[in-house]
């Protein structure tokens, strides 16, 4: 129980940003500007860069 | 105590359903309003009706790039904890972390290859990249959930 209400916290933290990012998203209504696609590439480079992007093993 | 933990489950399954529904609504094509970009030549017409097909890519991807970055936090700060739960989850997070760029990556490319040539097949390859990405998000999605749910 003590270790299902340690996930619930996080969990929600992010879904509650997911959900707010998605509704900030869904007011633009063009296309990208190039500046605005090419700040999504910079994004995607920043994001799988991250320590917790890289790939492991399943800790032990 | 543990009506008050089935409170917050169902918040959090809210949460799911609610973004859920949004992108599904969009999966089909989201609204489109002005302003088209040619990438070939770097011209923004802001008075040309967008294209359905660009902007439901453009935005799809936007939102998994979130989703992914928050699936793969979330996973590595409570790995220990998840693998309790299901093995699953650590294989779904490193799934997305060994193929996540690239299924990004390839959703641009295809974007930036039909806003150049805007042909019918090259809008059949987006759409098909698109597909991918969406099944991604409702999985990782599906793994956030599932975490707290059993």
């Amino acid at each position: 129980m003590p270790a299902l209400l340690a996930l619930l916290v996080p969990l929600i933290t992010q879904l509650v940003s997911i959900v707010q990012n998605a509704i900030a998203n869904a007011q633009k209504s063009g296309e990208l500007t190039a500046a605005e696609a090419q700040a999504h590439r910079d994004k995607i480079k920043a994001v799988f860069d991250a320590d917790y992007a890289q790939p492991r093993p399943p800790a032990t | 105590m543990k009506n008050k933990l089935k409170a917050v489950q169902s918040f959090g399954l809210a949460l799911v359903l609610t973004f859920s529904v949004a992108l599904a609504g969009c999966s089909s094509g989201c609204k489109a309003g002005k302003g088209t970009l040619n990438p070939t030549t770097g011209v923004y017409d802001s008075e040309a009706q967008a294209d359905r097909v660009v902007v439901t890519a453009e935005k799809t991807a936007a939102t998994a790039l979130d989703v992914f970055d928050k699936f793969m936090q979330f996973e590595r700060q409570n790995e220990a904890t998840l693998a309790g739960v299901s093995p699953k989850i650590h294989q779904a997070a490193e799934e997305i972390r060994k193929n996540g760029r690239q299924w990004l990556t390839d959703l641009d490319n295809a974007k930036v290859a039909y806003q150049s040539n805007r042909t019918a097949s090259n809008q059949v390859n987006l759409q098909q990249i698109l597909a991918t990405i969406q099944s991604a998000i409702s999985s990782a999605i599906s793994y956030m959930a599932t975490s707290v749910a059993k």
